[in-house]
């Protein structure tokens, strides 16, 4: 099964960390993949703007 | 499960304020049992997050004193009440759930829903449990503990606004309010056996509430009667006249599935009872729903990340990861949600062209365990803190306005259904809930 959210961790990080000021703690990042990936499917599943 | 032999028969709000009003009943002996119930029950519920009671004979005396003068304190006279615990409360934090809130400023005034309470006479007794600021279907507090369900304390009180629910089903208080956001009054009212309003979006006052989602936000009152729910309703704002003939549908496809076997045919006895119902649609609620959690996370996401970038541990981890996530969401995400509400919404606009009222279960299933708490969708064991508002989340999407009404299943774990209008019809909704009190069919029934 493919990885539903095809991020790394790093990438998760970092991206927080340029576009948010915000330092994710170590510890929450499988929570913060988890919802991610959740998130990811239901925008999946509205589609675009136009659509 | 424990023994609630010796509680009372809850009474309700137009009762204590008939008593009061007339003088057969001292607002001040009403609020000092509420007191007394809440100091004997709550310790096995847990709907409790702070005890007012010197600002309660305050205001209990206040409404004496007015009747004592001759005058009429007002349709709520002496009517002990709670407030989930997002609501302004002068001279109290505002904890909106949260541990990191507990030391902050006091508000200084009350939050207009309470303000307008008080004017109609009730007596404020209690600040009550919730999800940490609002997100979630559970109650389950990592700061302010579970709030138990009364029908069965092993089970989920149902949330955001679990307190509220569970503060009037184990008869400590009358009436209560909550919020509702994604179905924070509807999910924990179907769960506890209980009336509960979302109203029409924007028509109460949310001055002194502490937001969550302002797309979708709404405060709602709880109650055990038809006839205080709508009493509340009036005190809080809500405006309304009669209503001749209610047409009335039934909501079919996403909100028939994933119902079991006794709320399926709860509702197609009832369906019986109305003379056979025309089942409706919604186009694309799948979709409806997803995009209300995209916009939930967003805009609960923005609105937390400065406390996310200061003190990212003292959140309840079940709420922080969610938020996290959510203030990450792309804005093109949040648009199209945007967007397709727009759409969603023209579409079941339409059906209100030929229906007044649209019956739909509530919650599918009744309340979960919370050693287990998980509900099946699509056979498919999923976690209830997420899932439990399914069929609620579509509806607040588009803010309808939507009854919370409890089947009638004495000594049975309660099932509730949710009658769905719209905006500046409501009086259908509350006339369809009279009806079907009267007759029998929902109701609220104490925990045996």
């Amino acid at each position: 099964m493919s990885d539903p959210l095809p991020l790394s961790d790093a990438a998760i990080l970092e991206t927080a960390r340029a576009l948010l000021d915000l330092d994710i703690p170590p510890e929450c990042l499988p929570g913060v993949r988890a919802n991610l990936a959740l998130l990811a499917e239901h925008a999946r599943l509205v589609g675009d703007l136009d659509d | 499960m424990r023994d609630w032999s010796a509680i009372s028969m809850t009474e309700t709000a137009g009762a204590i304020a008939e008593a009061v009003r007339s003088g057969r009943r001292s607002a001040l002996s009403v609020a000092g049992e509420a007191v007394a119930r809440i100091r004997a029950r709550d310790g096995a519920i847990g709907a409790v997050t702070r005890l007012l009671e010197d600002r309660a004979l305050i205001e209990a005396r206040a409404v004496d004193a007015i009747v004592a003068a001759g005058g009429d304190p007002g349709p709520l006279a002496g009517v002990p009440y709670g407030v989930k615990d997002l609501f302004d409360v002068a001279g109290l934090p505002t904890t909106a759930g949260a541990a990191m809130r507990r030391d902050a400023a006091p508000a200084s005034v009350d939050a207009e829903a309470v303000a307008r309470m008080r004017a109609a006479g009730a007596v404020l007794v209690a600040t009550l449990n919730m999800d940490e600021f609002a997100y979630g279907f559970a109650t389950v507090n990592a700061a302010f503990g579970t709030t138990h369900n009364p029908y069965d304390i092993d089970r989920l009180a149902g949330g955001s606004s679990g307190g509220s629910a569970a503060a009037v089903a184990s008869g400590m208080l009358p009436l209560t309010l909550g919020s509702d956001t994604n179905g924070s009054v509807r999910v924990p009212a179907a769960l506890c056996g209980l009336y509960g309003l979302k109203p029409a979006h924007g028509s109460l006052p949310m001055g002194g509430v502490f937001p969550f989602v302002d797309s979708f936000d709404d405060i709602g009152p709880f109650a055990t009667s038809i006839a205080d729910l709508k009493l509340a309703w009036q005190i809080l704002g809500g405006v309304g006249g009669g209503a001749d003939s209610v047409r009335i549908a039934r909501l079919g496809g996403w909100f028939e599935a994933n119902m079991s076997p006794e709320l399926s045919a709860a509702i197609d006895l009832l369906d019986a009872h109305l003379g056979g119902l025309t089942r409706v649609e919604f186009p694309e609620v799948d979709r409806a729903r997803s995009a209300a959690f995209l916009m939930t996370a967003a805009e609960g996401g923005a609105r937390h990340l400065p406390e996310l970038r200061r003190r990212p541990l003292e959140f309840d981890p079940a709420t922080r990861d969610r938020l996290i996530a959510g203030a990450m969401l792309p804005a093109p995400h949040y648009l199209a949600a945007q967007a397709f509400r727009e759409k969603f919404r023209a579409a079941v606009d339409s059906l209100f062209e030929h229906h007044d009222v649209l019956i739909a279960p509530c919650v599918g299933e009744v309340a979960p365990l919370i050693s287990d708490p998980f509900v099946t969708v699509d056979g498919v064991r999923v976690p209830a803190r997420a899932h439990l508002g399914r069929l609620t989340q579509p509806l607040s999407f588009i803010g309808l306005p939507v009854i919370a009404v409890p089947l009638y299943r004495p000594g049975k774990l309660p099932l509730g259904l949710q009658l769905v209008g719209t905006a500046g019809r409501e009086a259908a909704l509350f006339a369809l809930a009279e009806r079907l009190e009267a007759e029998g069919l929902i109701g609220f029934s104490p925990p045996a």
